[in-house]
C-alpha cells in the first residue's frame, strides 16, 4: 500500500514538472496550423495586432509599437508584427505615425489570416516562437497580466 | 438544512440551464406602401478630406450659414471646418475639453458650439472664440441611480431646442424585470439655468424580455416639428414623440412593411452579454430600427429599419436596411429597401440636408468622404 502511494505521489509530481501547453497557445497553434500559417526559423517573437487605426481599440499596443519600433525594422529577423483587421489603412498608419511600413519587419494581413477567432479576437496576441513553432500564446486583454511590459523586456535583451 | 440548501443549488442550477422563452414584437400593420417615392439621386456629395483626417468619423455635422456651407467633423481633440465650396479646413483646437475619444461629440451653431467629452462626462457651451462660457457634469447619481450614460456621436447626435440642450444614452445590459423609470435615456440642459434633469424610459417590452443588452438597447432620437422630440428604439415598430419639457406626447407607428415581428433572446442573459459572438449573431437574426431623422426642409421622418443578415461568417456586420418615410401627420409615405449595395453605406454617417438623406458610401480613396443622396420624387 505504501509503495503505491509512492507511486501515484511520485507519478503526480512527474506530471505537474513537464510542461504542458496553455489551452491559448494550443488554440491558436492548432488555428494558425489550420490555417497553413508558417513562421521563418529565425524568428522569436510575433506581436499580431488587430484594428489599428480603430480609436481607443487597442490604445496599449499602438502605444507599445511606436515606443519600439526599432527593435521591428526590417534589417533584424527575430521580431515581427503583423497589422489584420484593419479597416482603414489610412489610419492604421496615422496611429503608426508611419506613411509606410516598408521599413519594418511586418506584414499587413489583408486577408485577416492572422485574425482569432471568439471574443479574443479583438485583443493584440503575442507569440513566442523557436525553430518556426509557436512556443507560447498570450493575448493582452483587461484580463491578463502585462503581457506587453514582458515583450518589451525580452525585445531590449 | 442541508438539504435544503442542496434543493436550492439545484433549482439555481436548473433555472441556468433552461431556455427562457421568445417574446415577439408582432407588427401590428405591415404598412404596404409604394416604394420609389424616395430614391437614390444619380449626384453625390464628395468633401476631400486631405491625407490626414479620418475618412470614418465618428461625430460630423453639415453646417450653412450665411457664411457659407460646412461639412464638419470631430478628429482626436479638434474640430474641422471643411469649406464645400472652396475646400479650405479651419481647425479648431478642443484640447480644453479634455480627451474627446469614443463616444464624444459636438453640435455647432455658428456663435455656440457643444461639446460633451465622453471621458469625463462633461458638456461643454463654447463661444465663437472657443471660450469655455460653461460647463455641466451631466453623469449624475442624485438624480438617478442609473444615470444617462450620454453619448454624442452622429448616430445620436446633441439636440438644442432653446434653451435646452438634449443628449441621449442607453443603458447596457438586459433590462428584463426591471424598473424602467431608474434607467432614463435622455438627458436635458437648461443652460440658462444650468438645470440637468433625465427622462423618457425604454417602451415596456423592455422590462418584459430580455433583447441582447447592447445593440438592442440604442436609443436613437431627433428634432421633430412644433419643437417635439421623437425617439427610436430598436425593438418598437412606433416612434415616440416627447415635448421639450420632456413630457409624453404621443406614439405614431412607423413600422417596417418587412419586419413581421422582433423576438426577444431566448439564451442566458449572462452568456450573450459576454459573448460577443453569441450576442452579434442573436442581433443580425433579428428585425430592428435605427435612427430616425427628421427633414425640417420637406416636412418628413426617415426612419431606419434594418432586417436580418443571413450569410455573416464573423467580423464586421451590416444589416440589409430600408428606409421608411412619414409626414408631419403621421402618415407613411413610402418605404425604399436598399438591397444591392447596403454594405457600403455608413448609417453610422447620414445627415439631412436641403439637398435630401445623405448617407456616406465607403470609397477606395480615403482621402475623400463621399454621401450617396435620397430625394424624394
Amino acid at each position: 500500500m505504501r509503495l503505491f502511494k509512492c507511486i501515484v505521489v511520485s507519478q503526480l509530481l512527474l506530471c505537474a514538472c513537464t510542461n504542458i501547453d496553455d489551452n491559448v497557445t494550443r488554440e491558436v497553434r492548432t488555428l494558425y496550423d489550420s490555417r497553413g500559417i508558417v513562421f521563418d526559423k529565425n524568428l522569436e517573437t510575433c506581436l499580431v495586432l488587430p484594428e489599428v487605426g480603430c480609436g481607443g481599440c487597442i490604445d496599449g499596443a499602438v502605444y507599445f509599437l511606436n515606443k519600439n519600433k526599432e527593435f521591428y525594422r526590417k534589417e533584424q529577423r527575430y521580431n515581427m508584427f503583423v497589422l489584420t483587421a484593419v479597416t482603414s489603412p489610412k489610419m492604421a498608419l496615422r496611429s503608426l505615425n508611419e506613411v509606410s511600413l516598408e521599413q519594418y519587419y511586418c506584414i499587413w494581413d489583408s486577408t485577416n489570416l492572422y485574425l482569432s477567432e471568439g471574443n479574443n479576437a479583438i485583443y493584440p496576441l503575442l507569440l513566442y516562437l523557436k525553430d518556426g513553432k509557436i512556443m507560447k500564446a498570450q493575448y493582452q486583454s483587461p484580463f491578463t497580466d502585462d503581457v506587453l511590459g514582458a515583450l518589451e523586456k525580452t525585445i531590449k535583451r | 438544512m442541508n438539504k435544503s440548501l442542496l434543493l436550492l443549488l439545484c433549482i439555481i442550477v436548473l433555472c441556468s440551464c433552461t431556455n427562457k422563452s421568445i417574446y415577439p414584437i408582432d407588427n401590428p400593420f405591415l404598412g404596404n406602401c409604394d416604394s420609389t417615392f424616395l430614391y437614390r439621386s444619380d449626384s453625390v456629395v464628395r468633401i476631400n478630406i486631405g491625407g490626414y483626417l479620418n475618412p470614418n468619423p465618428s461625430a460630423s455635422q453639415f453646417y450653412k450659414d450665411s457664411f457659407g456651407s460646412y461639412y464638419i467633423m470631430l478628429d482626436e481633440n479638434c474640430l474641422y471646418l471643411l469649406d464645400l465650396n472652396s475646400g479650405k479646413q479651419v481647425k479648431k483646437d478642443l484640447s480644453c475639453c479634455g480627451r474627446l475619444n469614443n463616444y464624444s461629440g459636438f453640435l455647432y451653431l455658428g456663435d455656440t458650439l457643444f461639446v460633451y467629452a465622453y471621458k469625463d462626462k462633461i458638456a461643454f457651451m463654447l463661444n465663437k472664440n472657443d471660450d469655455i462660457m460653461k460647463k455641466w457634469l451631466v453623469k449624475d447619481k442624485s438624480l438617478s441611480e442609473h444615470p444617462v450614460d450620454v453619448e454624442a456621436i452622429t448616430d445620436f447626435p446633441m439636440l438644442y431646442i432653446p434653451p435646452k440642450l438634449f443628449m441621449s444614452g442607453s443603458s447596457l445590459g438586459s433590462l428584463e424585470g426591471k424598473d424602467l423609470q431608474k434607467y432614463p435615456v435622455e438627458c436635458s440642459i437648461d443652460i440658462n439655468e444650468s438645470i440637468i434633469s433625465y427622462s423618457v424610459e425604454y417602451p415596456e417590452q423592455y422590462r418584459l424580455a430580455d433583447f441582447g443588452g447592447v445593440y438592442m438597447n440604442n436609443v436613437y432620437h431627433s428634432v421633430a416639428n412644433d419643437g417635439n422630440i421623437v425617439y427610436s428604439f430598436p425593438t418598437d415598430h412606433s416612434v415616440h414623440f416627447y415635448s421639450d419639457d420632456m413630457s409624453y406626447k404621443k406614439s405614431v407607428y412607423m413600422g417596417s412593411r418587412y419586419s413581421d415581428v422582433i423576438n426577444s433572446s431566448n439564451q442566458n442573459s449572462m452568456e450573450l452579454f459576454k459573448d460577443k459572438e453569441q450576442r452579434i449573431r442573436y442581433y443580425i437574426s433579428q428585425h430592428s430600427y435605427a435612427r430616425v431623422l427628421y427633414d425640417k426642409y420637406r416636412g418628413l421622418y426617415y426612419r431606419i429599419a434594418q432586417h436580418p443578415l443571413l450569410d455573416w461568417d464573423g467580423g464586421n456586420f451590416v444589416k440589409p436596411f430600408s428606409i421608411i418615410v412619414m409626414n408631419e401627420e403621421g402618415e407613411l409615405l413610402c418605404e425604399t429597401p436598399i438591397v444591392e449595395d447596403y454594405s457600403s453605406l455608413n448609417l453610422h454617417n447620414m445627415h439631412v440636408t436641403e439637398e435630401g438623406l445623405l448617407i456616406q458610401r465607403k470609397t477606395k480613396d480615403e482621402n475623400v468622404i463621399e454621401f450617396v443622396k435620397y430625394v424624394i420624387e
